[in-house]
């Protein structure tokens, strides 16, 4: 069972791992795997819509992409940034996602749509309504949700990460926060 | 929660929402396997550019030593830079000018293949299609440069022909400039 991690974590010696890791120091990354893992497992879980098993693949995928792609990164921007970068591309990217989707819509045209949050008591009874209500939300209003409202992220980034453009984002933005006021209230 | 719950109200209730969480499983033994098999990063990590675009620059060069191989039979290919163009140029007959467009259009193709270092590289960052596709689009541009390069070998002044080359230089140019921007923008965003 997912359990909350609120320890602070400073990255300040990313860098140093990172360039041990890029010269193919296998513990380096190990300790980057697991200063930043709960942060990533965090933003793909929420991605994925409440689906631990599909999360935990693509948290794999993503420090796996990560190792790979680690002679690219050129530390223009913070580590930790970069990794959250490409991890929200492996969630959005993966295709099992893409045809969960096709399949849910498909299933549920014109009703409501919901990802299971299985049978996991993981949150306080508050927070875990606020997750169900974002994990029940339509694929790309949550992804725009989770990118903006959660993330941080800024609507010309969610944008581009999504490919759609600045208005549909903050459009999905507005029928997403809608949704889940109406979630909460019932 | 009550029916008035406002946009702030929720704003602040999402951004107080725990930024971490622990996964059931830990997957890391899986992801060490794998980037054990996936070798060192840092023999990746000194590439400038992505394994695509050394794949098309090794296909260049292939395409550019089998054109130096049949340039030396007759009715072979002829070489780039060696070729049409300057085949061309040495008997312009003065049609329109193109030979002199087509020179410099080679020159340039060249000069594009010479900013790449074939050398081989992993795959696996990239997705199958994605794969096919470039190196589909690649070998269909490769296939017509062969037949131009042809025809022009026995009609250098052609003016039709040497548009046709100069088109597909173009083309070639364009495709290696997306490769790059495709390059740089996946190191930049897509990672």
């Amino acid at each position: 069972m997912p359990s909350w991690n609120a320890k602070a974590v400073h990255h300040d010696d990313d860098a140093e791992l990172v360039e041990l890791a890029r010269d193919g120091d296998c513990a380096a990354f190990e300790k980057l795997y697991h200063r930043h893992r709960d942060r990533v497992y965090a933003l793909v879980w929420r991605l994925c819509g409440g689906d631990s098993a599909l999360a935990e693949d693509m948290l794999q995928e993503a420090f796996v992409r990560a190792w790979n792609k680690l002679g690219s990164f050129r530390g223009d921007s913070r580590f930790s940034t970069w990794l959250h970068r490409l991890s929200v591309n492996v969630a959005l990217s993966d295709r099992r996602i893409r045809m969960r989707r096709v399949e849910r819509e498909t299933a549920l045209e014109g009703t409501a749509e919901r990802t299971a949050m299985g049978d996991r008591d993981v949150y306080a009874d508050q927070q875990m309504d606020l997750e169900q209500a974002i994990a029940a939300l339509p694929e790309r209003a949550r992804s725009v949700l989770v990118l903006y409202d959660i993330e941080g992220y800024s609507h010309a980034e969610v944008a581009e990460i999504t490919g759609m453009a600045v208005g549909s984002s903050k459009a999905q933005l507005h029928r997403a926060r809608k949704l889940v006021r109406e979630d909460l209230d019932k | 929660m009550n029916d008035r719950m406002s946009e702030k109200e929720l704003t602040g209730r999402l951004a107080r929402l725990p930024r971490e969480i622990s996964p059931e499983h830990d997957p890391w033994p899986k992801i060490s396997a794998r980037i054990e098999q996936a070798g060192s990063a840092a023999t990746r990590g000194h590439s400038e550019r992505g394994w695509w675009v050394r794949a098309v620059a090794a296909a260049a060069v292939i395409a550019i030593a089998a054109g130096l191989l049949f340039s030396m039979q007759p009715n072979g290919l002829s070489v780039p830079g060696q070729g049409p163009a300057q085949k061309a140029l040495d008997t312009d007959s003065g049609q329109g000018g193109l030979p002199g467009i087509l020179a410099g259009s080679e020159a340039e193709y060249l000069a594009a293949f010479r900013e790449f270092i074939p050398l081989g590289h992993s795959r696996a960052v990239l997705p199958l299609q994605t794969i096919e596709k470039i190196e589909m689009g690649w070998a269909d541009l490769l296939n017509t440069e062969t037949a131009l390069s042809a025809a022009l070998e026995e009609h250098p002044n052609d003016p039709f022909l040497n548009q046709r080359m100069l088109e597909l230089r173009a083309r070639q140019l364009g495709f290696l400039k997306q490769l790059a921007t495709l390059d740089s923008s996946n190191r930049r965003m897509t990672i």
